[in-house]
């Protein structure tokens, strides 16, 4: 700063005028004099991007990024530890470059309030925070009291749908599965977290019993009557893994009228029992806790937001991204929350300095592995249509690529796990 | 009055905020794009495992690969959609954004 300027704005802080004035403008003090206040909510996907582009594209603004964990273990990668090929530390990073080399200011805290009014949040250790311009990325939480018999807290069903202990559980009870035993994979009606990543768990655990136990199955109860790389899936299943894996539709199965978690057992609307040694309900998801206790959900369960700068539709100056929002025709994964953090970055940046929002394209991709060696992918192309984020292209792998190229994709996955994890965390 | 010494400062305190603001520009058009390549090429687009560095590619090479991703004529597995919607001016602003982060 200069100093003609610091001695403008002590002079106008000494008339009390900077601070009346300002207010007319909608700019706090300390906004207009050391730049804004961003707090982010949740060091996830879009969280920990979002903090870090902020402070990348405008180094003058404050950012203090609040997440309770002071590890954060990815979901993605997650299926690979439940399937015993990776460890535990595999997925787990820190927030300590975050803090150290991008001056973010990192609180291991948990929101417990917004106040929208006076554009302040209370934390659970009793801290107050005033933002400018708050964001949310606070993920999934799970429905309750959607299946008769059924919490997803239960430790004996873990659902493993965020990562960490949920995660370490569902591991050790594959591994602890007797040979010849059954799986049972529920994915929710979508829309959920990750619509690929049921069936990649299927594929790993799939690949764990066929060297490990080779006498066992498991039987997906899906939510829908089709799913994500539908195809290439099945054909994979086929090749690698045959009779193994057994997928019903909601069709066939009608949904579930109940559970009987002590008898490991999902009575269906068709009447039929399905018993497993492991049963893996994914829960029905619905934005995280905080935002929905906050009124930024509508009736669907996630977050309406303006698509060009994730800006909630119900309230100003807070955005929401991550898998709580509604993003037109993006799905709920990592890639896609890292794009919006990236946007919505840029569209508070434009709002501090007053300048444009840029259109771009922007490109979602997840990979999914079905062995070690054998990965497949779908990518999107998403463009601003009629002010909806809107699908342009897609592709799949192809049905006909060599064995060769599954093992490159399987190396690319593991390339794309590396760069995101380093985009969020280095 | 108040109103009125408001109006008759509040053209500085535009410059005031302005000149704040020299230091949080924002990126640029390149940069913006840029930043969604780094989920896959890595930080800097140093390349991670077996996915491509590209910060050691000439401007002409990127612009050729990523042009001959969108009309197919270089094989890819994903580039090929990645590619396909970026127009011409797009693809030069980002050849030269990415050929000019440091090797
Ligand atoms: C098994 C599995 C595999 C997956 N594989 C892939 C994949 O290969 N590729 C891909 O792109 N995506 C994948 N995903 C999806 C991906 O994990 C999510 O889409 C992504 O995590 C969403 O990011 P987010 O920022 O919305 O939420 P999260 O990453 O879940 O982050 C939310 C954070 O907010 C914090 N939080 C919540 N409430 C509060 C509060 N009140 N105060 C402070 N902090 C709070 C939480 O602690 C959490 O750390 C997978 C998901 C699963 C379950
Ligand atoms: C989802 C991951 C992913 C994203 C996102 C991505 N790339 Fe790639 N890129 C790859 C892979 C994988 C290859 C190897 C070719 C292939 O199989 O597609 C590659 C190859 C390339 C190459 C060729 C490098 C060489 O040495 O021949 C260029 C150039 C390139 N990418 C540019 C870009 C640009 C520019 C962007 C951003 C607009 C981008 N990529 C985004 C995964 C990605």
């Amino acid at each position: 700063m200069t100093i003609e300027r610091r001695q403008f704005i002590q002079t106008l802080g000494a008339t009390g005028l900077l601070a009346s004035m300002s207010s007319t403008l909608g700019f706090s003090l300390s906004h207009a004099a050391s730049g804004a206040r961003v707090i982010v909510i949740g060091g996830g996907f879009g969280g920990t991007i979002c903090a870090k582009y902020i402070r990348k594209f405008s180094p003058s603004t404050a950012v203090t990024l609040i997440e309770p964990k002071k590890n954060y273990f990815t979901c993605p990668g997650s299926n690979s530890v439940i399937a015993n090929l990776r460890p535990m530390t595999h997925i787990s990073h820190n927030y300590n470059k975050l803090g150290a080399e991008y001056g973010i200011s990192v609180l291991h805290d948990k929101v417990s309030s917004i106040d929208s009014t006076t554009k302040i949040v209370t934390l659970k250790g009793g801290g107050i925070h005033n933002y400018d311009f708050l964001v949310l990325s606070p993920g999934i939480d799970f429905k309750s009291d959607t299946i008769e018999g059924y919490n997803p807290n239960d430790e004996t069903f873990p659902h493993a749908w965020k990562a960490g202990e949920q995660t370490r559980l569902l591991r050790d009870q594959i591994l602890s599965m007797d040979d010849g035993g059954t799986v049972i994979i529920a994915p929710p009606t979508r829309p959920f977290r990750a619509p690929p990543a049921p069936y990649e768990r299927a594929s790993l655990i799939a690949h764990y019993l066929s060297e490990n136990k080779p006498r066992s199955k498991i039987i997906i109860l899906d939510g829908n009557n089709d799913f994500s790389k539908q195809a290439l899936f099945i054909q994979a299943w086929k090749k690698l893994y045959p009779g193994m894996i057994d997928w019903v539709g909601i069709k066939d199965h009608g949904g579930f009228s109940a559970v009987h978690t002590p008898y490991r057992e999902i009575v269906t609307n068709s009447g039929n029992h399905f018993k497993g040694q492991v049963v893996n309900i994914i829960p029905p998801q619905e934005a995280g806790l905080i935002a929905i206790q906050s009124g930024l959900a509508d009736d669907s369960g996630w977050c309406p937001v303006k698509p060009d700068t994730f800006e909630s539709t119900i309230q100003k100056n807070i955005h929401v991204i991550g898998d709580s929002c509604q993003a037109g025709d993006m799905p709920k994964t990592g890639h896609a929350a890292n794009a919006e953090g990236k946007i919505c970055a840029a569209a508070i940046v434009a709002s501090i300095t007053g300048r444009p929002i840029m259109d771009i394209t922007y490109n979602m991709s997840i990979y999914s592995l079905i062995s070690p060696k054998y990965g497949i992918s779908m990518s999107e192309n998403y463009q601003m249509i009629d002010s909806r984020i809107t699908k342009v292209s897609s592709a799949s792998s192809s049905l006909k690529a060599k064995k060769k190229t599954r093992r490159k994709e399987a190396q690319y996955a593991a390339g794309w796990y590396k760069s995101i994890t380093s985009d969020m965390f280095k | 009055m108040m109103n009125r010494i408001a109006i008759s400062i509040l053209p500085l305190l535009t410059m005031l905020i302005w000149s704040t603001n020299s230091m949080a520009q924002g990126p640029s058009r390149a940069e913006f794009m840029a930043s969604s390549c780094l989920v896959c090429h890595g930080q800097e687009a140093k390349g991670a495992l077996k996915i491509p560095p590209l910060n050691d590619l000439k401007v002409s090479d990127i612009k050729e690969s990523m042009i001959g991703f969108k009309t197919g004529e270089e094989r890819s597995t994903i580039m090929g959609i990645i590619a396909k919607d970026y127009s011409k001016e797009d693809i030069i602003l980002l050849a030269e954004y990415i050929a000019a982060l440091p090797d």
